[in-house]
Protein backbone atom coordinates (compact mmCIF):
# COMPACT_ATOMS: atom_id res chain seq x y z
CA UNK A 1 0.00 0.00 0.00
CA UNK A 2 1.16 3.32 -0.78
CA UNK A 3 0.74 6.02 2.13
CA UNK A 4 1.92 9.04 1.85
CA UNK A 5 0.53 10.60 5.60
CA UNK A 6 4.28 11.13 6.74
CA UNK A 7 4.53 14.04 3.84
CA UNK A 8 1.65 15.96 4.57
CA UNK A 9 1.22 19.43 6.71
CA UNK A 10 -1.11 18.70 9.93
CA UNK A 11 -4.96 17.80 9.46
CA UNK A 12 -7.00 21.24 9.74
CA UNK A 13 -10.32 21.42 11.14
CA UNK A 14 -13.20 23.68 9.10
CA UNK A 15 -15.36 22.99 12.24
CA UNK A 16 -18.91 23.34 11.26
CA UNK A 17 -18.73 25.17 8.38
CA UNK A 18 -19.04 24.23 4.04
CA UNK A 19 -14.98 24.36 3.59
CA UNK A 20 -14.33 20.75 3.26
CA UNK A 21 -13.40 21.96 -0.71
CA UNK A 22 -10.97 24.55 0.91
CA UNK A 23 -9.51 22.34 3.25
CA UNK A 24 -9.07 19.42 0.05
CA UNK A 25 -7.68 21.62 -2.27
CA UNK A 26 -5.18 23.64 0.47
CA UNK A 27 -3.40 20.16 1.42
CA UNK A 28 -3.15 19.20 -1.86
CA UNK A 29 -1.33 22.24 -2.52
CA UNK A 30 0.87 21.95 0.84
CA UNK A 31 1.80 18.17 0.05
CA UNK A 32 3.11 19.06 -3.24
CA UNK A 33 4.62 21.86 -2.55
CA UNK A 34 6.11 21.04 0.32
CA UNK A 35 7.93 24.43 1.53
CA UNK A 36 5.48 23.91 5.72
CA UNK A 37 3.75 27.05 4.47
CA UNK A 38 0.25 26.41 4.71
CA UNK A 39 -1.94 27.52 2.54
CA UNK A 40 -5.17 29.37 3.63
CA UNK A 41 -8.27 27.59 3.38
CA UNK A 42 -10.14 31.02 3.63
CA UNK A 43 -8.45 32.37 0.39
CA UNK A 44 -9.63 29.53 -1.34
CA UNK A 45 -13.02 30.21 -0.04
CA UNK A 46 -12.35 33.66 -1.62
CA UNK A 47 -11.07 32.58 -5.02
CA UNK A 48 -13.33 29.77 -5.99
CA UNK A 49 -16.28 32.89 -5.17
CA UNK A 50 -14.30 35.04 -8.00
CA UNK A 51 -15.14 31.85 -10.70
CA UNK A 52 -18.86 30.95 -9.64
CA UNK A 53 -21.30 31.68 -6.64
CA UNK A 54 -25.25 30.77 -6.41
CA UNK A 55 -26.88 32.59 -4.15
CA UNK A 56 -27.17 32.43 -0.51
CA UNK A 57 -24.84 29.11 -0.73
CA UNK A 58 -21.57 29.45 0.71
CA UNK A 59 -20.26 26.40 -0.45
CA UNK A 60 -18.24 25.96 -3.52
CA UNK A 61 -17.07 23.75 -6.10
CA UNK A 62 -13.54 22.17 -6.98
CA UNK A 63 -13.71 23.72 -9.85
CA UNK A 64 -14.04 27.12 -9.04
CA UNK A 65 -11.53 26.65 -6.36
CA UNK A 66 -8.59 25.42 -9.04
CA UNK A 67 -9.60 28.11 -11.17
CA UNK A 68 -9.87 30.80 -8.38
CA UNK A 69 -6.09 29.83 -7.31
CA UNK A 70 -4.60 29.38 -10.76
CA UNK A 71 -6.29 33.28 -11.71
CA UNK A 72 -5.39 34.86 -8.29
CA UNK A 73 -2.95 32.57 -6.57
CA UNK A 74 -3.09 31.12 -3.39
CA UNK A 75 -2.74 33.23 0.05
CA UNK A 76 -0.83 31.86 2.87
CA UNK A 77 -2.56 30.97 5.97
CA UNK A 78 -0.69 33.11 8.12
CA UNK A 79 -1.65 35.45 5.39
CA UNK A 80 -5.37 35.08 5.79
CA UNK A 81 -6.19 32.63 8.92
CA UNK A 82 -9.14 30.22 9.12
CA UNK A 83 -12.08 32.67 9.75
CA UNK A 84 -10.38 36.30 10.44
CA UNK A 85 -12.21 37.24 8.48
CA UNK A 86 -14.50 34.67 7.12
CA UNK A 87 -15.27 34.63 3.85
CA UNK A 88 -17.37 36.64 2.30
CA UNK A 89 -14.97 38.97 3.39
CA UNK A 90 -12.32 39.95 0.74
CA UNK A 91 -8.57 39.49 1.08
CA UNK A 92 -7.24 40.95 3.55
CA UNK A 93 -3.79 43.60 2.99
CA UNK A 94 -1.51 40.67 4.00
CA UNK A 95 -2.89 38.15 1.36
CA UNK A 96 -3.23 40.69 -1.57
CA UNK A 97 1.15 40.81 -1.20
CA UNK A 98 2.46 38.62 -4.24
CA UNK A 99 5.05 37.60 -0.92
CA UNK A 100 2.32 35.80 0.50
CA UNK A 101 0.37 34.15 -2.69
CA UNK A 102 1.72 31.05 -4.44
CA UNK A 103 1.51 29.94 -7.44
CA UNK A 104 -0.99 26.98 -7.58
CA UNK A 105 0.31 23.52 -9.95
CA UNK A 106 -1.89 22.38 -13.10
CA UNK A 107 -4.53 20.56 -12.63
CA UNK A 108 -6.88 18.71 -14.52
CA UNK A 109 -10.01 16.81 -13.91
CA UNK A 110 -10.10 13.07 -14.10
CA UNK A 111 -13.00 10.55 -15.88
CA UNK A 112 -13.93 8.45 -15.42
CA UNK A 113 -13.86 8.80 -11.73
CA UNK A 114 -12.85 4.96 -10.35
CA UNK A 115 -10.11 3.83 -8.03
CA UNK A 116 -7.50 2.79 -10.34
CA UNK A 117 -6.89 6.02 -11.34
CA UNK A 118 -6.44 7.25 -7.74
CA UNK A 119 -3.91 4.67 -7.29
CA UNK A 120 -1.97 5.65 -10.52
CA UNK A 121 -2.04 9.27 -10.07
CA UNK A 122 -0.60 8.51 -6.51
CA UNK A 123 1.98 6.40 -8.10
CA UNK A 124 2.81 9.12 -10.50
CA UNK A 125 3.34 11.73 -7.41
CA UNK A 126 0.05 13.67 -7.86
CA UNK A 127 -2.41 14.77 -5.54
CA UNK A 128 -6.05 13.84 -5.72
CA UNK A 129 -9.26 15.44 -5.05
CA UNK A 130 -11.86 13.09 -4.15
CA UNK A 131 -15.60 14.34 -4.06
CA UNK A 132 -18.31 11.99 -2.49
CA UNK A 133 -21.80 11.77 -1.40
CA UNK A 134 -22.02 11.48 2.38
CA UNK A 135 -23.56 8.63 4.29
CA UNK A 136 -23.33 9.97 7.27
CA UNK A 137 -22.99 6.12 9.68
CA UNK A 138 -20.16 5.62 7.18
CA UNK A 139 -18.28 8.41 8.82
CA UNK A 140 -18.76 7.46 12.03
CA UNK A 141 -17.16 4.02 12.36
CA UNK A 142 -14.79 3.81 15.48
CA UNK A 143 -12.14 1.81 12.97
CA UNK A 144 -11.76 4.63 10.56
CA UNK A 145 -12.79 2.62 7.43
CA UNK A 146 -15.73 4.72 5.05
CA UNK A 147 -18.09 1.97 4.17
CA UNK A 148 -21.25 1.74 2.99
CA UNK A 149 -23.07 -0.57 0.77
CA UNK A 150 -24.39 0.79 -1.99
CA UNK A 151 -28.03 2.82 -2.01
CA UNK A 152 -27.97 3.80 1.02
CA UNK A 153 -29.34 7.77 2.16
CA UNK A 154 -26.16 10.23 1.42
CA UNK A 155 -28.16 13.73 2.29
CA UNK A 156 -24.56 15.47 0.93
CA UNK A 157 -21.37 15.68 0.06
CA UNK A 158 -17.80 15.82 0.84
CA UNK A 159 -14.18 16.65 -0.63
CA UNK A 160 -10.89 15.52 0.86
CA UNK A 161 -7.42 14.53 -0.31
CA UNK A 162 -6.77 10.71 -1.21
CA UNK A 163 -2.82 10.09 0.37
CA UNK A 164 -2.36 6.45 -0.16
CA UNK A 165 -3.73 3.97 -1.85
CA UNK A 166 -3.78 -0.41 -1.88
CA UNK A 167 -1.52 -2.13 -4.60
CA UNK A 168 -3.40 -4.39 -7.01
CA UNK A 169 -3.82 -7.59 -5.66
CA UNK A 170 -3.89 -6.06 -2.18
CA UNK A 171 -7.50 -7.20 -0.02
CA UNK A 172 -9.60 -5.26 0.80
CA UNK A 173 -8.84 -2.56 -1.62
CA UNK A 174 -9.10 0.95 0.11
CA UNK A 175 -7.87 4.63 -0.35
CA UNK A 176 -6.14 6.34 2.85
CA UNK A 177 -7.60 10.57 2.50
CA UNK A 178 -6.82 13.10 4.75
CA UNK A 179 -9.79 14.57 6.24
CA UNK A 180 -10.65 18.18 7.26
CA UNK A 181 -12.35 17.06 10.87
CA UNK A 182 -9.34 17.58 12.90
CA UNK A 183 -6.87 15.06 14.42
CA UNK A 184 -9.52 13.89 16.54
CA UNK A 185 -11.23 12.01 13.84
CA UNK A 186 -10.38 8.49 12.42
CA UNK A 187 -6.92 7.91 12.79
CA UNK A 188 -5.18 11.07 13.56
CA UNK A 189 -7.21 12.76 11.35
CA UNK A 190 -6.85 10.21 8.39
CA UNK A 191 -9.52 7.40 7.06
CA UNK A 192 -9.39 4.40 4.64
CA UNK A 193 -11.80 5.05 1.97
CA UNK A 194 -13.17 1.57 0.86
CA UNK A 195 -13.22 0.72 -2.88
CA UNK A 196 -16.69 -0.09 -2.67
CA UNK A 197 -17.74 3.50 -0.93
CA UNK A 198 -15.71 5.25 -3.79
CA UNK A 199 -17.48 3.30 -6.68
CA UNK A 200 -20.82 3.64 -5.00
CA UNK A 201 -20.98 7.27 -3.96
CA UNK A 202 -17.87 9.13 -5.54
CA UNK A 203 -18.45 12.44 -7.35
CA UNK A 204 -15.97 13.64 -9.17
CA UNK A 205 -12.20 13.34 -8.75
CA UNK A 206 -9.25 16.11 -10.07
CA UNK A 207 -6.04 15.82 -9.49
CA UNK A 208 -2.94 18.51 -8.93
CA UNK A 209 -0.09 18.02 -10.68
CA UNK A 210 3.80 17.50 -9.60
CA UNK A 211 5.99 19.55 -11.98
CA UNK A 212 8.62 17.12 -13.03
CA UNK A 213 9.03 13.20 -12.79
CA UNK A 214 7.05 12.57 -9.77
CA UNK A 215 6.43 9.06 -10.29
CA UNK A 216 6.62 7.27 -6.95
CA UNK B 1 -80.23 40.69 5.05
CA UNK B 2 -76.51 42.58 5.98
CA UNK B 3 -73.39 41.61 3.84
CA UNK B 4 -70.26 39.82 4.56
CA UNK B 5 -68.48 42.96 4.66
CA UNK B 6 -71.14 44.77 6.70
CA UNK B 7 -70.73 41.88 9.05
CA UNK B 8 -67.46 41.65 9.23
CA UNK B 9 -67.28 45.83 9.98
CA UNK B 10 -69.46 45.44 12.71
CA UNK B 11 -67.64 42.16 13.92
CA UNK B 12 -64.32 44.09 13.89
CA UNK B 13 -65.20 47.22 15.70
CA UNK B 14 -66.59 44.73 18.40
CA UNK B 15 -63.76 42.61 18.10
CA UNK B 16 -61.44 45.91 18.82
CA UNK B 17 -63.76 46.72 21.81
CA UNK B 18 -63.53 43.98 23.38
CA UNK B 19 -59.82 43.68 23.22
CA UNK B 20 -59.12 46.67 25.24
CA UNK B 21 -61.98 46.16 27.49
CA UNK B 22 -60.14 42.81 28.46
CA UNK B 23 -56.82 44.45 27.73
CA UNK B 24 -55.60 41.32 25.77
CA UNK B 25 -52.11 41.43 24.49
CA UNK B 26 -52.15 41.75 20.93
CA UNK B 27 -48.65 40.50 20.49
CA UNK B 28 -49.55 36.87 21.14
CA UNK B 29 -52.25 34.25 20.15
CA UNK B 30 -55.63 34.96 21.74
CA UNK B 31 -56.56 33.11 24.50
CA UNK B 32 -60.22 32.79 23.77
CA UNK B 33 -60.59 30.48 26.63
CA UNK B 34 -59.83 33.18 29.14
CA UNK B 35 -61.62 35.75 27.97
CA UNK B 36 -64.77 34.00 27.85
CA UNK B 37 -64.12 33.22 32.12
CA UNK B 38 -63.50 36.75 32.54
CA UNK B 39 -66.93 37.78 31.16
CA UNK B 40 -68.10 35.34 33.79
CA UNK B 41 -69.64 32.72 31.00
CA UNK B 42 -69.40 29.05 32.12
CA UNK B 43 -67.51 27.07 29.12
CA UNK B 44 -67.92 23.39 29.27
CA UNK B 45 -66.48 20.21 26.83
CA UNK B 46 -68.63 17.49 25.72
CA UNK B 47 -69.27 14.92 23.33
CA UNK B 48 -71.09 16.78 20.70
CA UNK B 49 -71.61 14.67 17.24
CA UNK B 50 -71.98 16.88 14.16
CA UNK B 51 -72.22 19.89 16.68
CA UNK B 52 -69.05 22.10 17.24
CA UNK B 53 -70.35 24.11 20.08
CA UNK B 54 -73.37 25.75 21.30
CA UNK B 55 -74.46 29.51 22.56
CA UNK B 56 -76.56 29.60 25.52
CA UNK B 57 -77.90 33.05 26.74
CA UNK B 58 -79.57 32.85 30.31
CA UNK B 59 -78.23 35.16 31.90
CA UNK B 60 -75.92 34.45 34.62
CA UNK B 61 -75.65 30.69 33.84
CA UNK B 62 -74.98 31.82 29.98
CA UNK B 63 -72.51 29.67 28.58
CA UNK B 64 -71.02 27.75 26.04
CA UNK B 65 -70.07 24.06 24.77
CA UNK B 66 -67.51 23.14 22.94
CA UNK B 67 -67.39 19.75 21.12
CA UNK B 68 -64.63 17.91 23.61
CA UNK B 69 -63.36 15.36 20.42
CA UNK B 70 -62.41 18.36 18.19
CA UNK B 71 -58.56 19.78 17.59
CA UNK B 72 -57.98 22.66 20.10
CA UNK B 73 -57.41 24.95 17.55
CA UNK B 74 -60.56 23.89 16.19
CA UNK B 75 -62.69 24.42 19.30
CA UNK B 76 -60.93 27.99 19.79
CA UNK B 77 -62.55 28.69 16.74
CA UNK B 78 -65.45 27.32 17.83
CA UNK B 79 -65.11 29.33 20.72
CA UNK B 80 -64.57 32.35 19.25
CA UNK B 81 -67.54 32.02 17.07
CA UNK B 82 -69.76 31.34 20.37
CA UNK B 83 -68.26 34.00 21.93
CA UNK B 84 -69.25 36.16 18.84
CA UNK B 85 -73.54 35.61 19.52
CA UNK B 86 -73.01 36.78 23.43
CA UNK B 87 -71.35 39.75 22.21
CA UNK B 88 -74.30 40.27 19.44
CA UNK B 89 -76.72 39.39 22.02
CA UNK B 90 -77.79 36.42 20.09
CA UNK B 91 -80.48 34.26 21.26
CA UNK B 92 -79.51 30.54 21.59
CA UNK B 93 -77.68 28.92 18.90
CA UNK B 94 -76.59 25.53 17.85
CA UNK B 95 -73.83 25.21 15.65
CA UNK B 96 -73.35 22.15 13.13
CA UNK B 97 -69.86 21.61 11.69
CA UNK B 98 -69.08 24.97 10.82
CA UNK B 99 -65.81 24.76 9.16
CA UNK B 100 -66.83 22.66 6.36
CA UNK B 101 -70.26 24.38 5.99
CA UNK B 102 -67.38 27.99 5.37
CA UNK B 103 -65.74 25.06 2.92
CA UNK B 104 -68.58 24.24 1.23
CA UNK B 105 -68.53 27.86 0.02
CA UNK B 106 -72.38 28.39 0.68
CA UNK B 107 -71.51 31.39 3.08
CA UNK B 108 -73.68 33.84 1.40
CA UNK B 109 -77.07 32.55 2.57
CA UNK B 110 -75.77 32.24 6.26
CA UNK B 111 -77.99 34.34 8.21
CA UNK B 112 -77.00 37.47 9.54
CA UNK B 113 -76.52 36.19 13.26
CA UNK B 114 -74.19 33.26 11.78
CA UNK B 115 -72.67 36.05 9.65
CA UNK B 116 -72.06 38.60 12.50
CA UNK B 117 -70.42 35.44 15.09
CA UNK B 118 -68.41 34.35 12.24
CA UNK B 119 -67.06 37.47 11.25
CA UNK B 120 -66.76 38.14 15.33
CA UNK B 121 -64.68 34.92 16.00
CA UNK B 122 -62.26 35.56 13.04
CA UNK B 123 -61.55 39.27 14.06
CA UNK B 124 -61.37 38.08 17.67
CA UNK B 125 -58.50 35.39 17.34
CA UNK B 126 -57.72 37.04 13.84
CA UNK B 127 -56.82 40.82 14.00
CA UNK B 128 -54.38 41.96 10.97
CA UNK B 129 -52.14 43.25 13.74
CA UNK B 130 -52.05 39.45 14.92
CA UNK B 131 -51.83 38.35 11.38
CA UNK B 132 -49.02 40.31 10.63
CA UNK B 133 -46.92 38.99 13.61
CA UNK B 134 -47.37 35.51 12.93
CA UNK B 135 -46.15 35.82 9.70
CA UNK B 136 -43.22 37.83 10.56
CA UNK B 137 -42.34 34.78 12.98
CA UNK B 138 -42.48 32.76 9.97
CA UNK B 139 -40.21 35.14 7.88
CA UNK B 140 -42.51 35.95 5.40
CA UNK B 141 -44.48 39.55 4.96
CA UNK B 142 -47.63 37.54 2.88
CA UNK B 143 -48.32 33.58 3.17
CA UNK B 144 -46.95 32.24 0.10
CA UNK B 145 -49.12 28.58 -0.33
CA UNK B 146 -51.45 26.55 2.06
CA UNK B 147 -48.53 25.30 4.43
CA UNK B 148 -47.46 28.90 5.44
CA UNK B 149 -51.75 29.20 6.12
CA UNK B 150 -51.17 26.09 8.22
CA UNK B 151 -48.24 27.21 10.46
CA UNK B 152 -49.95 30.50 10.80
CA UNK B 153 -52.98 28.58 11.97
CA UNK B 154 -50.91 26.66 14.32
CA UNK B 155 -49.09 29.53 15.80
CA UNK B 156 -52.67 31.58 16.22
CA UNK B 157 -54.19 28.56 17.67
CA UNK B 158 -57.23 28.70 15.00
CA UNK B 159 -58.39 26.73 12.56
CA UNK B 160 -56.56 26.39 9.02
CA UNK B 161 -59.73 27.27 6.74
CA UNK B 162 -60.99 30.47 9.16
CA UNK B 163 -57.69 31.24 9.41
CA UNK B 164 -57.31 31.06 5.83
CA UNK B 165 -60.22 33.15 5.41
CA UNK B 166 -59.53 35.78 7.99
CA UNK B 167 -56.46 36.40 5.67
CA UNK B 168 -58.36 38.01 2.75
CA UNK B 169 -60.54 39.76 5.43
CA UNK B 170 -57.87 41.85 6.39
CA UNK B 171 -56.55 42.21 2.44
CA UNK B 172 -53.12 40.09 3.53
CA UNK B 173 -54.18 37.51 0.27
CA UNK B 174 -56.69 38.37 -2.38
CA UNK B 175 -59.62 36.72 -2.37
CA UNK B 176 -60.07 34.19 -4.83
CA UNK B 177 -56.48 32.86 -3.77
CA UNK B 178 -57.49 32.51 0.07
CA UNK B 179 -61.12 30.85 -1.32
CA UNK B 180 -58.97 28.53 -3.24
CA UNK B 181 -56.79 28.21 -0.04
CA UNK B 182 -60.08 27.76 2.72
CA UNK B 183 -61.86 25.31 0.38
CA UNK B 184 -58.64 22.36 0.82
CA UNK B 185 -59.19 20.16 3.65
CA UNK B 186 -56.59 21.06 6.47
CA UNK B 187 -55.88 16.49 6.31
CA UNK B 188 -54.76 17.33 2.77
CA UNK B 189 -52.20 19.65 4.00
CA UNK B 190 -50.86 17.75 6.57
CA UNK B 191 -50.57 14.75 4.31
CA UNK B 192 -49.27 16.75 1.87
CA UNK B 193 -46.73 17.89 4.54
CA UNK B 194 -45.05 14.55 5.76
CA UNK B 195 -46.84 11.74 3.77
CA UNK B 196 -46.84 8.63 5.47
CA UNK B 197 -45.87 10.19 8.99
CA UNK B 198 -49.41 11.87 9.01
CA UNK B 199 -51.21 11.12 12.48
CA UNK B 200 -53.09 8.30 12.76
CA UNK B 201 -56.22 10.23 13.89
CA UNK B 202 -56.44 13.52 11.07
CA UNK B 203 -58.02 15.63 13.70
CA UNK B 204 -54.60 15.76 15.51
CA UNK B 205 -52.56 18.50 14.70
CA UNK B 206 -48.94 18.56 12.72
CA UNK B 207 -46.63 21.14 14.40
CA UNK B 208 -44.13 22.22 11.49
CA UNK B 209 -40.80 23.82 13.43
CA UNK B 210 -37.79 24.83 12.31
CA UNK B 211 -34.55 26.59 13.92
CA UNK B 212 -36.84 29.56 14.63
CA UNK B 213 -38.69 27.54 16.97
CA UNK B 214 -35.66 27.17 19.54
CA UNK B 215 -36.38 28.30 22.90
CA UNK B 216 -40.39 28.66 22.11
CA UNK B 217 -43.12 26.42 23.42
CA UNK B 218 -45.37 24.24 21.94
CA UNK B 219 -48.98 23.29 22.24
CA UNK B 220 -49.62 20.50 21.21
CA UNK B 221 -52.19 17.44 22.09
CA UNK B 222 -51.83 13.44 22.29
CA UNK B 223 -51.42 12.22 19.10
CA UNK B 224 -49.90 15.49 17.48
CA UNK B 225 -47.24 15.37 15.47
CA UNK B 226 -43.73 17.48 15.82
CA UNK B 227 -41.97 17.85 12.18
CA UNK B 228 -38.88 19.56 12.99
CA UNK B 229 -36.30 20.50 10.50
CA UNK B 230 -32.46 22.03 11.23
CA UNK B 231 -29.98 23.17 9.29
CA UNK B 232 -26.76 20.23 9.15
CA UNK B 233 -23.91 20.42 6.66
CA UNK B 234 -22.72 16.34 6.47
CA UNK B 235 -19.56 17.57 4.84
CA UNK B 236 -18.27 19.22 8.70
CA UNK B 237 -18.46 16.23 10.98
CA UNK B 238 -21.41 18.06 12.83
CA UNK B 239 -24.48 16.23 13.27
CA UNK B 240 -27.12 16.51 15.27
CA UNK B 241 -28.48 14.29 18.04
CA UNK B 242 -31.49 14.22 20.11
CA UNK B 243 -29.73 15.49 23.82
CA UNK B 244 -33.04 14.96 26.08
CA UNK B 245 -36.54 13.76 24.96
CA UNK B 246 -38.64 12.99 27.38
CA UNK B 247 -41.00 9.36 26.88
CA UNK B 248 -44.17 11.13 25.96
CA UNK B 249 -42.25 12.62 22.89
CA UNK B 250 -41.00 9.64 20.75
CA UNK B 251 -38.58 9.39 17.21
CA UNK B 252 -40.48 8.63 14.41
CA UNK B 253 -38.41 9.07 11.64
CA UNK B 254 -35.03 11.12 10.77
CA UNK B 255 -34.74 12.26 7.04
CA UNK B 256 -30.84 11.35 7.43
CA UNK B 257 -31.34 7.74 7.94
CA UNK B 258 -35.06 6.96 6.83
CA UNK B 259 -36.96 7.00 3.56
CA UNK B 260 -39.30 9.63 4.42
CA UNK B 261 -38.85 13.03 3.65
CA UNK B 262 -40.60 16.05 4.24
CA UNK B 263 -42.21 18.87 1.97
CA UNK B 264 -39.72 21.78 2.47
CA UNK B 265 -40.81 23.23 -0.66
CA UNK B 266 -42.28 25.89 1.80
CA UNK B 267 -38.99 27.19 2.22
CA UNK B 268 -36.84 25.17 4.44
CA UNK B 269 -33.08 25.85 4.75
CA UNK B 270 -31.16 23.99 2.19
CA UNK B 271 -32.88 24.32 -0.82
CA UNK B 272 -32.13 22.67 -4.37
CA UNK B 273 -30.59 25.99 -6.44
CA UNK B 274 -31.74 25.88 -9.69
CA UNK B 275 -28.59 27.25 -10.85
CA UNK B 276 -26.68 24.91 -13.03
CA UNK B 277 -23.34 25.19 -11.39
CA UNK B 278 -25.32 24.20 -8.14
CA UNK B 279 -24.80 20.61 -9.09
CA UNK B 280 -20.82 20.46 -8.65
CA UNK B 281 -20.94 22.12 -5.11
CA UNK B 282 -19.53 20.25 -2.80
CA UNK B 283 -20.14 20.54 1.17
CA UNK B 284 -23.40 22.15 1.58
CA UNK B 285 -25.82 22.25 4.03
CA UNK B 286 -28.83 20.11 4.23
CA UNK B 287 -31.79 19.78 5.77
CA UNK B 288 -32.67 16.73 8.31
CA UNK B 289 -35.88 16.71 9.62
CA UNK B 290 -36.81 14.53 12.64
CA UNK B 291 -40.82 13.55 12.85
CA UNK B 292 -41.89 13.31 17.02
CA UNK B 293 -45.07 11.59 17.96
CA UNK B 294 -46.92 12.58 21.20
CA UNK B 295 -47.86 9.58 22.99
CA UNK B 296 -51.28 9.44 22.38
CA UNK B 297 -51.66 8.30 26.02
CA UNK B 298 -50.03 11.06 27.39
CA UNK B 299 -50.75 13.57 30.11
CA UNK B 300 -50.94 17.54 30.48
CA UNK B 301 -47.22 18.47 30.98
CA UNK B 302 -44.60 20.41 30.15
CA UNK B 303 -41.61 18.63 28.76
CA UNK B 304 -38.05 19.71 27.26
CA UNK B 305 -37.09 18.08 23.69
CA UNK B 306 -33.09 19.27 23.24
CA UNK B 307 -30.46 18.60 20.65
CA UNK B 308 -27.37 19.14 20.32
CA UNK B 309 -25.46 19.60 17.18
CA UNK B 310 -21.89 18.06 17.32
CA UNK B 311 -19.26 15.59 16.30
CA UNK B 312 -19.27 12.20 17.80
CA UNK B 313 -15.70 12.01 18.59
CA UNK B 314 -16.32 15.30 20.80
CA UNK B 315 -19.33 15.52 22.73
CA UNK B 316 -18.61 18.09 24.18
CA UNK B 317 -18.25 20.51 21.71
CA UNK B 318 -21.81 21.50 20.24
CA UNK B 319 -21.91 24.02 17.52
CA UNK B 320 -25.19 24.83 18.07
CA UNK B 321 -27.95 23.57 20.44
CA UNK B 322 -32.11 23.53 19.53
CA UNK B 323 -34.48 23.24 22.63
CA UNK B 324 -38.35 22.86 22.47
CA UNK B 325 -40.85 23.45 25.17
CA UNK B 326 -43.49 21.13 24.83
CA UNK B 327 -46.88 21.65 26.42
CA UNK B 328 -49.14 18.37 26.23
CA UNK B 329 -52.79 19.49 26.76
CA UNK B 330 -55.15 16.58 26.79
CA UNK B 331 -58.63 16.82 25.63
CA UNK B 332 -60.61 19.19 27.88
CA UNK B 333 -63.45 17.54 29.44
CA UNK B 334 -66.65 18.88 31.29
CA UNK B 335 -67.17 22.29 32.48
CA UNK B 336 -64.08 24.12 32.84
CA UNK B 337 -64.44 28.25 33.90
CA UNK B 338 -65.64 29.89 36.22
CA UNK B 339 -65.52 27.57 39.25
CA UNK B 340 -67.92 29.89 40.45
CA UNK B 341 -70.63 29.01 38.11
CA UNK B 342 -70.36 25.05 39.06
CA UNK B 343 -72.83 25.10 41.07
CA UNK B 344 -75.47 26.06 38.10
CA UNK B 345 -74.35 23.21 36.00
CA UNK B 346 -77.04 21.15 36.15
CA UNK B 347 -79.39 24.06 34.55
CA UNK B 348 -76.24 25.34 32.16
CA UNK B 349 -75.09 24.24 28.77
CA UNK B 350 -75.53 20.67 29.18
CA UNK B 351 -79.43 21.09 29.18
CA UNK B 352 -79.80 22.83 26.05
Amino acid sequence: MSDFRADQSPVGDQGDRPTCVAFAVGGAHEWLAADGELRSAEDAMWAAHQIGTVPGREEISVRWALEGLSAHEHASEQAWPYGTPQWPAGRPAAALGCANRRALPAWLRLQPLSFTAIREQLAAGNAVLVSLRVVPAAWRRPDATIDAEPGRKAPGNHAVLAVGATKPGEDPERAIVKNSWGPQWGRDGYGYLTRRYLESYGVRMHVLEREGDGAR
Amino acid sequence: MISWADAHTQAAAQAAELHADLDIDLTQPVDVFAAIERLGLVLAFAPLGKISGLYIPRGRSAGILLHQGHPRTRQRYTAGHELGHHVFNHAAEVDLELEEALRRGDVERWPDHEKQAEAFGAWFLMPRKLLRRGLKRLGVDRPRDPYDVYALSLWLGTSYTATARQLSATRLVDYPVAEQWARIPPRNVKRALVGEMVPDDLHNDVWWLDGGHHQQPVEARPGDRLVLTLGEIPSSGFSWRISAAPEEIKLLADSYEDEWEPELSQGGPGLDSEADDAEELIGGAHPRSFVFEVDPQAERAIHHLALAKDRAWEPDRASEEFELLVSINPPLHGIQVPSSELALSGGGPTAA
